[in-house]
């Protein structure tokens, strides 16, 4: 099987089957103005490739929950539904760390 | 047979055809960005990131960007020009964007062509424009281009205004009044003209103690108004006798007529008179020319778009994105640009394969305004789609007041480092 057959499935699954679902990548690509492409920050702005899911879904619930003070992660977190969050964390953890941009 | 063709073959009698990418890689798809700002240069990277079998030409008449976010930092004197001056090599390197130093002259939306100010034509699949703003001048009597030199906007382009601003206010002796003229909704930046009026005063207040700034304005209400209240009765005494900042809020500090020579305005119904050392007019905003001279404005003097596509709703094929598009409540601004431009690439890419676009996210907005060397306010708000029609989502909003303002100005600067970076780099 071809690599652009392959691409197609991939297309057909995600886009045609499942156009009603959260699609991460555009979510996570609201949050890249400030973390920088891929999460790849280039200042004081936390990082966000490299990190596993868990960790990104760990410290988005304490944002939430009010037990860490950020200067917007708060106003941020309280923008997005759990499932969009989830979804744009699951998207920059499946991001390859060492294939940065 | 091959994989692909039976698979093909599958596609066809299955139906789902119309999912179908383009096969031919030989009729490579051409997409031309006209304008390389924050919304132009930001899409250009993003469809070659998301797509790389497409063809992607920017057009872009100026040599290196700069930046009208941080601009002000300029003119209130805390960081140099070249701070805000980037090259577009990265786009052509790394992402393989053909980059062409040019302007768009014209475009020719049934030929799907553009006409360069060479002379050229470019054919395109899909044509992006995003033209940024142009000042309206003919809002202000006596108060036209040929007079920017003198009084400057320093407002569309940032460069050569800025410096002009900048050592204009430099060259003033301690004692002189910097006035600044902010027009009425909607314009670029919402908070930048009190931003700027923040660190002009903030340079007096360091190097020229007995000077003063007056802000008049169109409009009665500013954004962030309780934070930049606070700010400038903290700062620079706003409301006292000895006040360094003034603020003449519309209708009454609406801008009416300038005279040049002089460095007066008058303003409101009753022809208020300020004489100014150091001006600073900033018009009426619209869409930018090459927006308005191709016919995708409507009477607002902005570009109606498919909020989703931003494909413009009176040219097909042609979409607008950033401060022309009328994309109202989202705030023409830099993040404003960035954001839009991220869901045209993704739909863009989408059109060209005659797919069907994910769940539509909406748009993000964050800004920073500094309201002294030490003293930044955050904003952050998310839009999304309501019936078709744009709102803001509830939870974001400014910085508390509590909160480390100190801290909010690394993080300020750390924001212009990613934006240069997801739009540039």
């Amino acid at each position: 099987m071809s690599a652009r057959t392959l691409l197609f499935i991939a297309c057909l699954l995600t886009t045609c089957a499942h156009a009603a679902e959260v699609d991460g990548r555009s979510i996570a690509l609201q949050c890249t103005g400030c973390h920088g492409t891929d999460g790849n920050s280039q200042g004081k702005t936390p990082e966000l490739i490299g990190k596993a899911y868990d960790q990104l879904a760990r410290e988005l619930k304490k944002f939430g929950a009010g037990r860490k003070h950020p200067t917007m992660m708060d106003r941020v977190v309280r923008s997005y539904t759990w499932a969009e969050l989830k979804a744009a964390a699951e998207y920059f953890a499946s991001l390859d760390e060492f294939a940065r941009d | 047979m091959t994989d692909r063709r039976a698979f093909l073959k599958w596609l066809s009698a299955s139906g789902l055809a119309a999912c179908a990418p383009p096969l031919r890689a030989s009729s490579q798809a051409h997409v031309v960005v006209a304008g390389g700002g924050f919304g132009g240069a930001t899409a250009a990277k993003y469809l070659r990131k998301f797509n790389p079998a497409l063809k992607v030409t920017l057009v872009e008449p100026r040599k290196e960007l700069i930046t009208c976010p941080f601009s002000n930092w300029v003119i209130g004197g805390l960081r140099n020009i070249d701070f805000i001056t980037h090259s577009y090599d990265k786009l052509v390197k790394h992402w393989g964007v053909r980059l062409l130093q040019d302007r768009v002259a014209g475009i020719d939306a049934e030929k799907k062509t553009v006409r360069l100010g060479g002379g050229d034509l470019l054919r395109y699949d899909r044509l992006i424009v995003s033209p940024g703003i142009e000042l309206d001048f003919d809002a202000i009597e006596g108060y036209g281009a040929g007079d920017s030199e003198a009084i400057p906007h320093a407002y569309q382009a940032a460069g050569e205004q800025t410096l002009n601003l900048r050592r204009q206010l430099e060259s003033m002796s301690d004692g002189g009044v910097f006035v600044i003229s902010v027009p009425l909704n909607p314009y670029r930046c919402p908070a930048a003209p009190y931003e700027r009026a923040s660190l002009v005063a903030n340079y007096f207040k360091r190097h020229k103690p007995r000077s003063k700034v007056i802000i008049l304005d169109a409009k009665s209400r500013i954004p962030e108004q309780a934070h930049f209240y606070r700010g400038w009765q903290e700062f620079y005494r706003l409301g006292e006798k000895d006040a360094m900042l003034e603020f003449v809020p519309g209708p009454d500090g609406a801008a009416v007529s300038v005279d040049a020579k002089t460095r007066t305005v008058l303003t409101g119904e009753w022809e208020e008179k300020h004489k100014a050392d150091v001006l600073n007019i900033i018009p009426p905003n619209k869409a930018g020319k090459l927006a308005s001279s191709n016919g995708l404005t409507d009477d607002s003097g902005w570009c109606p778009v498919n909020p989703v596509t931003s494909e413009s709703m009176l040219i097909p094929g042609v979409h607008v994105i950033g401060d022309s598009a009328d994309m109202s409540p989202l705030p023409k601004s830099a993040y404003g640009a960035n954001s839009q431009a991220k869901n045209c690439a993704l739909a863009v890419i989408d059109l060209l394969q005659g797919r069907s676009p994910p769940e539509f996210p909406g748009w993000m907005n964050t800004c920073y305004s500094m309201l002294s060397d030490h003293h930044a306010v955050s904003i952050m708000r998310r839009y999304k789609l309501d019936n078709g029609k744009i709102i803001s989502v509830k939870g974001g909003g400014a910085s508390p007041y509590d909160t480390d303002h100190a801290r909010e100005v690394s993080y300020a600067i750390s924001w212009y480092r990613n934006m240069i970076y997801d739009t540039l780099g």
